[in-house]
């Protein structure tokens, strides 16, 4: 039990976990304590030099007469926030509970039109942005999941449709989101003129996470298309002696033979879609991280650098995770292949 | 009814560098039903495209290769192939590995047969402890038993064994051939074997096809080994006819070689190498 616990964690990339346990049970003491020093501790000890060095810098630098927040500035900002986040639970538990009275006050209306008429004016708090730059992410990288395996497929099976969509991987593939943003607005918001700007499919929604695909489809399609050219010729012999037809050799060998490199290309497209993201965000104005760092750029006061280190940190262990979740997919659905956690 | 006849088979190969490359040239043979042949040469002598053009995942440049006199289009399961280097699917299990091919060749018989189908043949060769482990988690001896499993549950009529001892360790390849022999005999296989061993094509099979070296390779002779069945590995390797028999078959791949490279200019007469399976001279 204790064995496949640990060793759960180990397949799925949560390595941290598994010293304290094995020490804690006794287990290879000498060995996992070696192992807790080099996971744990190294980086522990190097995450403390840099709090040390930015915390002497906070107390040297001054940019516009405003002190370089500290790392204590920051986490007080960061309570801060929490603070804000639930008073703004607290009114939109209110708001509900207005909508409710209302509802039973007025039984000729439906609940919708009520919430129509007493809509929510609250600004979005700093979770609900997080959960719309994510929203928006996997939505773009679904999109671009979707159509690149298929298409990669294709062109791992097919020499002469790789030929034909190779150009267009080596032209599009380099461009920046940020030229992408200005033709997907116009095209989307020209398609979306009559859906209603509070709706699930906001226009800056859809703009974000269309260019999130476009930019995470290439990782994806060179991957596939890699993987599956290069399946052992001695594996596909063995689909033909079986006679096992396209969509058998395609099902029960190449994709499974290719699956860790494609997931290899789904986890760099994950890193490059949240990447994209938040600079889709703080030009279409997805109310997303991307948007809440841009409004703090506008709107410069003494919080304002704290808050956006906030930021800048919170996009960086979603990222993190993000990839940490790949990795864990990966492996396990392809188990006996090592994945190199770097 | 005939079984199996190459006719007049040549195979040329396109190369960007190196243009058109002859490999075989009118090679033809005839095999009957049950009989165990062994094609031997050194590298490059086209011997397993000759095996590949058997299997159908290879066709002729020209001339054509028929089983029960039929032309050979494409691969099928009633010609199974024991690779080289196994060639199991990493992510599927032993059992699993074996089913791939028990569901694809007998779809219309129920679930649990096909499970017994491909138990029964891990069983055969010995593998009934190890149905649940990955290929990456057996030793080399049994991948390439499993290798044979999943061969033998097609059920075909002719087995193609692509050189499928070469990369084991002594022992285990004598293991191996030694439970061949055995099921060549119990199951009534006919095989084609590729192999560049001298000792383990005079030992396992009833004719020693032996060829000339490539580019052009055709057969240069075949030797017949008259050796009774079931055979024993200590009393045959004992005997004056091996001894005759793999003279036989060393003179003539040393002479060939000897006389294709000399003629190239590329060996000179003085270095005489190793040949596989023999002791290299005092």
């Amino acid at each position: 039990m204790f064995a496949t616990v640990t060793g759960f964690l180990e397949t799925i990339g949560l390595t941290w976990f598994v010293p304290p346990l094995k020490i804690a049970a006794g287990i290879d003491r000498r060995y996992e304590a070696r192992r807790f020093v080099r996971m744990i501790g190294l980086p522990g000890l190097a995450i403390g030099l840099f709090l040390a060095v930015w915390w002497a810098l906070s107390t040297q630098v001054v940019i516009k007469g405003h002190a370089l927040p500290g790392p204590r500035e920051v986490y007080a900002a960061g309570g801060r926030m929490v603070g804000e986040y639930q008073a703004a639970r607290r009114v939109h538990a209110e708001w509900l509970r207005g909508i409710d009275e209302q509802v039973v006050a007025n039984p000729t209306m439906s609940r919708a039109e009520v919430m129509a008429l007493m809509p929510d004016t609250a600004a979005p708090t700093y979770l609900d942005q997080i959960g719309v730059s994510l929203k928006t992410v996997f939505t773009g990288f679904l999109l671009a999941a979707i159509t690149a395996i298929p298409l990669g497929i294709l062109c791992g099976m097919n020499r002469a449709i790789f030929e034909m969509v190779n150009p267009f991987i080596q032209v599009f593939r380099p461009v920046s989101p940020i030229a992408w943003l200005p033709i997907v607005g116009i095209v989307v918001s020209a398609g979306m003129a009559d859906v209603a700007a509070n709706s699930f499919w906001a226009k800056s929604y859809v703009i974000s996470a269309v260019v999130v695909c476009l930019c995470s489809l290439w990782p994806i399609l060179i991957n596939t298309a890699g993987g599956v050219a290069n399946v052992e010729r001695d594996y596909l012999n063995v689909a033909r002696v079986l006679n096992l037809g396209w969509v058998g050799t395609v099902w029960k060998v190449v994709l499974p033979a290719a699956l860790p490199q494609i997931f290899n290309g789904l986890r760099l497209s994950i890193g490059v879609g949240w990447m994209v993201l938040i600079a889709a965000e703080t030009l279409s104005q997805n109310p997303g991280l991307g948007k809440f760092v841009w409004d703090m750029y506008q709107s410069s006061n003494d919080d304002t650098l704290a808050y956006i280190m906030i930021a800048v940190l919170t996009i960086g262990v979603i990222g993190f995770v993000l990839d940490r979740m790949m990795i864990a997919l990966q492996r396990l659905v392809s188990p006996g292949v090592g994945v190199q956690v770097r | 009814m005939k079984f199996l006849e190459i006719m007049q088979v040549s195979k040329h190969f396109s190369h960007p560098t190196k243009g058109r490359i002859e490999v075989l040239d009118k090679v033809s043979l005839e095999m009957r039903r049950n009989e165990f042949i062994t094609i031997i040469g050194h590298s490059g002598c086209g011997k397993s495209t000759l095996l590949n053009m058997v299997a159908g995942l290879d066709a002729p440049s020209s001339g054509a290769v028929c089983f029960k006199e039929r032309e050979i289009a494409r691969p099928g399961p009633e010609r199974a192939v024991v690779f080289q280097n196994h060639s199991l699917l990493p992510w599927r299990t032993v059992l699993a590995n074996v089913m791939l091919a028990v569901d694809a060749v007998f779809p219309a018989i129920p679930k649990g047969e096909r499970l017994a189908k491909a138990e029964h043949w891990l069983g055969v060769v010995g593998l009934k402890e190890q149905l649940h482990k990955y290929p990456h988690e057996i030793s080399g001896g049994q991948k390439q038993r499993t290798g044979l499993a999943r061969a033998l549950a097609m059920g075909p009529e002719l087995m193609l064994f692509d050189e499928p001892f070469g990369a084991l360790d002594e022992l285990t390849r004598s293991q191996l051939q030694d439970e061949s022999l055995r099921l060549h005999g119990d199951e009534h296989l006919s095989v084609f074997m590729v192999t560049h061993s001298v000792d383990e094509a005079i030992y396992m099979s009833d004719r020693v096809v032996m060829m000339n070296n490539g580019p052009n390779a055709t057969i240069g002779r075949i030797v017949d080994i008259d050796f009774p069945r079931p055979r024993e590995r200590l009393k045959v390797f004992e005997s004056e006819l091996f001894a005759h028999y793999r003279n036989e078959c060393i003179r003539f791949l040393f002479s060939r070689r000897h006389g294709a490279q000399a003629a190239a200019g590329l060996l000179s007469e003085a270095t005489v190498e190793p040949v596989p399976g023999v002791p290299a001279p005092a």
